[in-house]
């Protein structure tokens, strides 16, 4: 009975380990479409109405879910720093405090906007941030595609790995 | 707040611990706040610049935080006036800045290095027109006006005061603060007071700015800082010819200055002004009025 149940546990970790790597690469790409969906509001109020970063921060933040939302509120929250720290700072420390799923190389190309918003000329701005969105769309576009050829794998990969780790110990 | 702790709210926490340590009665006088990169931080106090106390001299990074908290980190909304090497804060003060130009088209679009500021701290004096008023009206109505000194001599603070009071006393007064020095729009608000009956037009150059004035908001007196152009001269007579009453500053030290220069030639030939005020600060007598030739 015992090792009816330990079989049951290991099968089922196998199972949820699985699905966690399947899980992680969603949240990724749930925080990536978040993102690009929160530089394109950026890139548009830039190109038609130049608003203050406090205040198109707030916005932003408002609208965004999870993660991004977060790290915009901080990054707009962080403002009261600025002289102490610059912008290009403030908004490195709140991407850090709120990666969510995002990874290295998406985590880069946010962190180079920092340097640019509220530094330049509204024009060149909106590249920045198009520029940006354009990575993120990229790198949200091949992980979907790599989530619908891999996404079941993951879930019988781990489920295979249960069974055999518990016909190994069994 | 006041303005001596509002200007040091700006700086990094190392040259604001250096303003913090002025004392009281010092920081009353202060009247600028000079960045330069590579030299130690200046105040300027009667026109002459003192040391800052501080360890050191000021970092190009310490410019740049400067310039990112008087902005809030929004170059972008301030690049109009920073195009023009200055811009205007909440409170009526002004920051100037240097540095390396990015130029496209002949027009300066923005400052890759800064190398240095000067954050001029904006001094109301209240009620410093009232005898000026008082005297200008002694003929009966108002007379159009110049206000004379040299740069740095008061003419702005004078010509505030005399507008806060025209317009208080009922008079509808158009003001045409290019440079956003008079009135100082923040959002829309001036930050100084210039008057219940007052319309600012800031931003615009006078002698556009002058003739949108006249044409759109119907003023008894138009005002303007600083005349320095014949567009503005033009301006100036084409209002006048319209029954408006004027009011304008120029920089001349006194009244036979004006004789010397072209413009102001011009500008006396035309016969607009009946008055000069004429600001002298190492006088007893600091405002005298003085009658022109018409």
């Amino acid at each position: 009975m015992l090792k009816l149940f330990g079989g049951l546990l290991l099968t089922g970790g196998g199972l949820a380990a699985g699905l966690s790597a399947a899980g992680e690469l969603a949240r990724r790409l749930k925080d990536l479409t978040v993102w690009v969906g929160a530089l394109g509001e950026m890139e548009r109020a830039m190109a038609y109405s130049l608003p203050p970063l406090p205040h198109l921060l707030t916005e932003l933040s408002g609208r965004a879910e999870g993660a991004p939302g977060q790290a915009l509120k901080l990054a707009g929250e962080g403002l009261e720093r600025l002289g102490e720290y610059s912008f290009a700072e403030i908004w490195t420390d709140a991407l850090a405090a709120c990666e969510g799923g995002l990874d290295r190389e998406d985590l880069a190309l946010l962190r180079d906007l920092g340097t640019v918003l509220g530094r330049w000329d509204g024009e060149a701005q909106c590249r920045a941030i198009a520029a940006v969105r354009s990575g993120l769309e990229e790198n949200a576009a091949r992980l979907r595609r790599r989530l619908e050829r891999e996404g079941r794998v993951y879930g019988v990969v781990g489920l295979s790995a249960g069974v055999f780790l518990t016909i190994l110990f069994l | 707040m006041d303005s001596f702790t509002t200007v040091a709210a700006l700086l990094p926490p190392r040259l604001r611990r250096g303003m913090e340590g002025l004392p009281y009665p010092v920081r009353r006088r202060v009247e600028e706040v000079r960045l330069r990169a590579g030299q130690m931080p200046m105040v300027v106090l009667n026109g002459e610049e003192l040391p800052l106390p501080a360890d050191g001299p000021v970092s190009e990074r310490e410019l740049s935080l400067t310039l990112e908290v008087a902005t809030r980190a929004s170059t972008h909304t301030a690049l109009e006036q920073l195009r023009q090497g200055y811009f205007t804060l909440r409170g009526g003060h002004r920051v100037g800045l240097c540095g390396t130009a990015v130029t496209e088209d002949g027009r300066v679009k923005s400052f890759r290095h800064l190398s240095s500021l000067n954050i001029r701290i904006a001094h109301v004096v209240p009620g410093c027109g009232e005898e000026v008023l008082t005297r200008l009206r002694a003929g009966g109505s108002f007379p159009n006006t110049l206000i004379l000194a040299p740069p740095g001599g008061g003419k702005t603070t004078l010509l505030r005061d005399l507008v806060r009071l025209l317009s208080n006393g009922g008079t509808r007064v158009g003001l045409a603060d290019e440079r956003g020095e008079v009135a100082a729009l923040w959002e829309g608000v001036p930050q100084f007071d210039v008057g219940e009956h007052t319309d600012v037009l800031e931003g615009c150059p006078k002698a556009v700015g002058l003739m949108l004035l006249l044409r759109g908001m119907n003023p008894q007196i138009l005002a303007c800082d600083e005349v320095t152009d014949p567009a503005d001269c033009a301006a100036l007579e084409r209002c006048s010819n319209s029954g408006v009453g004027l009011l304008a500053t120029l920089h001349a030290r006194k009244v036979e200055d004006l004789a010397q220069k072209p413009l102001y030639r011009a500008l006396l030939a035309r016969g607009l002004f009946q008055r000069a005020v004429v600001i002298r600060r190492d006088s007893e007598e600091r405002y005298r009025v003085e009658g022109l030739p018409c």
